[in-house]
């Protein structure tokens, strides 16, 4: 009876060892898997993005600051330019959403002439959460 | 023999997927459940304030107020009726402390139209 040629023994042996190695690469890919959702856990982020949108017109609002007490939105302050030369009564609204529910806020203040900017500051009813999702909205006109 | 070396293999490979998705499984519900021991970075953008020269918006200042130290890049994108105009900044920001980043928009600069401008704020750690 004639043996087997060697080459056989070799196939066999390369089988073998092809196996091992797609198993450890397997293996060390989901370890790596695991490690990758662990390391993104520990640096979980919150509020990476927000909008602010501002108004256009002959009375525009510049700026908008939040007021935070820790993670809830009080009130804000919106800054508004006007024209120089007039004066009178100026309404500024700021209005808050966190993707889920939102506040606004009014408030009237009189301008006298020689004043562009003027700050106004605007407190909500209640406290709303930052989170998930921050945009701003802002607009001031003259009312009278 | 090579059936039940095949046989282990499958066995052990099952068995170390299985550790690893209870693992994750875990991971997970520990992030979830707000647990105490995951540092969530919180960041909160305060304050959007443009600056125009004439009707050219030239510049914006964002103040930010991160949770954890390190380096941020901050993405502005602002667009109206006329156009968007985009700027970036790099750097440090410190936990806790808030600060405000002046962020030069280049030209063409966007101008003033019959809408008002929208503010497209990112902020990524890096």
């Amino acid at each position: 009876m004639p043996s087997k040629p060697p080459q056989f023994f070799c196939i066999r042996k390369l089988r073998v060892i092809v196996f091992f190695i797609t198993l450890i690469i397997v293996l060390s890919s989901l370890a790596s898997l695991s490690v990758n959702l662990n390391l993104q856990a520990e640096s979980f982020i919150l509020g990476g993005s927000a909008t602010y949108t501002y108004d256009a017109g002959v009375e525009k609002v510049r700026s908008v600051r939040l007021n935070v007490s820790g993670d809830d939105v009080t009130g804000a302050q919106a800054t508004c330019q006007k024209v120089k030369t007039d004066s009178g009564y100026y309404a500024v609204s700021v209005t808050f959403s966190n993707g889920v529910e939102s506040r606004s806020g009014q408030a009237t203040v009189y301008q006298g002439k020689g004043v562009e900017y003027f700050t106004v500051p605007i407190t909500f009813d209640s406290p709303i959460g930052y989170y998930p999702n921050p945009s701003v909205s802002a607009e001031c006109w003259k009312v009278s | 023999m090579r059936r039940l070396l095949l046989g282990i293999l499958f066995i052990v490979l099952v068995f170390s997927a299985s550790v690893i998705s209870v693992s994750i499984s875990a991971s997970i519900r520990r992030v979830a459940g707000g647990s105490a021991d995951v540092a969530h970075n919180k960041i909160k953008i305060l304050e959007v304030r443009d600056e125009l020269s004439g009707i050219n918006l030239v510049r914006i200042y964002v103040t930010v107020l991160v949770d954890v130290s390190g380096s941020y890049r901050v993405a502005v994108t602002v667009s109206n009726d006329q156009g968007s105009a985009s700027g970036s900044w790099t750097g440090t920001l410190t936990g806790g402390q808030e600060t405000t980043i002046t962020i030069n928009i280049p030209p063409p600069y966007l101008k003033e139209g019959a809408t008002g401008f929208n503010h497209k704020v990112e902020v990524t750690p890096l």
